[in-house]
């Protein structure tokens, strides 16, 4: 998968993320550009989920930063994150689904924090569930469906507000195959309506087909085979 | 704020004994404060329909004459909250002291003379309670009059006694009003502690503090409004149940019972659900610094 767009929706610039003493992500700077597919593999503990965790702000760079859709999230203020994060429609491996509310109240959840009115949100999370053929389990609770339905309920959610990126992280760490696919083809189809997708997965299965760009990661830092494809200019950022 | 509201039903719904509990916290603290308040209102009022019987009175010198008697009774005539002015010369005084005495009057027979001096019954106008010590200073501070007597002790044992009540409502009810507020409180955190994960996860698909929160003030709005309401409605019924008594213990209905001012149930509604929502507030400010 090639730059489908010359305009970078995301930069990273010598970015670099440690816990302590324990450095997760060292100089890291690459571009992702509208439409891309991009998978973030590596090894357990290189970094992948950290690296999604900047883009939506769940952690903080401690070093470099990090531009979405051009604003500096170095600077973003406190009350902009909320509306930051739902430019994301984010999937992670656990799935985080509310367990005390229905298939359709937790989609319903994005779309009711967006302020939307009551029809529109009915009308999207039917549409949504349809997407991932859930429809029909709309009134169950997570817990009472498969780790397969409940991922599909978490990317039914992950796409209810529209967002033009989509971050996926070990969508389908916890998925037998028959599941994995499923989800794969979703966040293909995701992909093909126009969204960014970033998916970090070590599945080697989920990488030889998903086709898209590989940003390798080994030891928190890019592996030097695509490094040269995915750096971004190392100017300054005013 | 629909969607907040119908969050915030559940979350009652889900948490009933917790809620439960605040609404009683308040609707005690609610009945504790309108008890004294009701308390207050009627002696109050009891005070001022029975001051006409509060009389002072002013003794003269034994030297004044008739015309700075009668200039005395014309000044204090002239003060603001005087009724009536009547004099009463030493030998009616006599008179009234022996038909008081009856068998005893034979004890003033060996009298010489006549003890008692000239005096001045002064009638105070309704509403006067607080000013009888005032009045009394000026009275005693004109010429010719020797002194003054109001039954001084009895009104400041009785105003000191009022004011001590007064005083033990005010801070018993601001203790409970407290005591609701901290357990608002604890309801709201208690609440959003076991839904650490289901915020967490709403923060993280954008939701807004705003948003997140909103269902929980308007939780602590609601038990505010329902403990009021319930303490509310005991003492009102307390109050029917009390003056419908008392009415036909009393039967002439000279002295009815009053209810509360509406100014005070106002206040009373709007520390209720103040209290809540300052609660609920406190919980969530520790909890997003948190």
């Amino acid at each position: 998968m090639g730059n489908s767009s010359s305009v970078p929706v995301i930069r990273l610039f010598h970015v670099h993320k440690a816990y302590g003493a324990q450095k997760s992500l060292v100089d890291i700077s690459l571009d992702i550009y509208r439409n891309e597919f991009i998978l973030v593999t590596g090894p357990s503990g290189a970094g992948k989920s950290t690296l999604l965790k900047l883009l939506y702000l769940a952690e903080p760079v401690s070093q470099g930063q990090v531009i979405v859709d051009g604003v500096n999230l170095n600077r973003i203020s406190r009350n902009k994150i909320p509306h930051l994060r739902r430019s994301f429609g984010i999937i992670f491996q656990d799935y985080k689904l509310i367990p005390t509310r229905t298939v359709f109240d937790n989609v319903a959840l994005v779309l009711e924090a967006m302020g939307e009115k009551r029809r529109q949100i009915e009308k999207k999370v039917n549409s949504v569930l349809r997407t991932v053929e859930m429809e029909h389990k709309q009134g169950a609770f997570p817990l009472s469906l498969s780790g397969g339905e409940q991922q599909r309920v978490a990317v039914a959610r992950a796409i209810a507000g529209s967002p033009r990126i989509i971050l996926a992280d070990e969508p389908t760490g916890s998925l037998d195959p028959d599941a994995a696919e499923i989800i794969l083809s979703l966040l293909k189809g995701i992909h093909q309506k126009g969204a960014t997708v970033i998916l970090a997965t070590h599945d080697r299965t989920l990488i030889e087909n998903a086709h898209g760009r590989n940003i390798h990661l080994v030891q928190g830092q890019l592996s030097p085979n695509n490094q040269s494809d995915d750096v971004a200019s190392h100017g300054q950022i005013s | 704020m629909i969607p907040s509201l119908r969050r915030a039903i559940r979350d009652i719904n889900d948490n009933r004994f917790l809620n439960s509990v605040a609404v009683l916290t308040v609707a005690l603290s609610v009945l504790i404060t309108c008890a004294f308040s009701l308390i207050w209102t009627n002696v109050t009022h009891w005070i001022q329909t029975s001051e006409t019987s509060i009389r002072m009175l002013v003794y003269l010198k034994d030297d004044a004459s008739a015309l700075q008697r009668q200039d005395i009774q014309h000044r204090i005539q002239e003060m603001e909250g005087i009724l009536d002015v009547k004099f009463i010369p030493r030998a009616q005084a006599l008179e009234s002291l022996r038909s008081q005495l009856r068998q005893q009057a034979s004890l003033l027979e060996g009298l010489e003379e006549n003890p008692l001096p000239d005096s001045l019954e002064v009638d105070l106008k309704a509403g006067q309670v607080n000013q009888i010590a005032s009045i009394a200073g000026q009275i005693g501070a004109l010429t010719a009059v020797d002194s003054v007597e109001y039954g001084q002790q009895w009104m400041g044992r009785f105003a000191g006694l009022l004011n001590l009540f007064r005083f033990a409502g005010v801070i018993l009810g601001s203790l409970f009003f407290i005591a609701s507020g901290l357990i608002i409180a604890n309801t709201a955190r208690l609440a959003l502690y076991s839904r650490r994960e289901e915020v967490e996860i709403m923060r993280l698909i954008g939701a807004t503090d705003r948003f997140i929160t909103a269902p929980f003030y308007i939780q602590s709005l609601i038990q505010g409004a329902c403990g009021c309401g319930m303490g509310l409605s005991v003492i009102y019924a307390a109050y029917l149940y009390m003056s419908a008594r008392l009415t036909s213990e009393l039967a002439s209905g000279f002295w009815q019972i009053r209810f509360i001012s509406i100014e005070s149930i106002a206040v009373i509604i709007g520390c209720s659900i103040g209290i809540g929502w300052i609660g609920c507030f406190l919980s969530m400010k520790q909890f997003f610094r948190n």
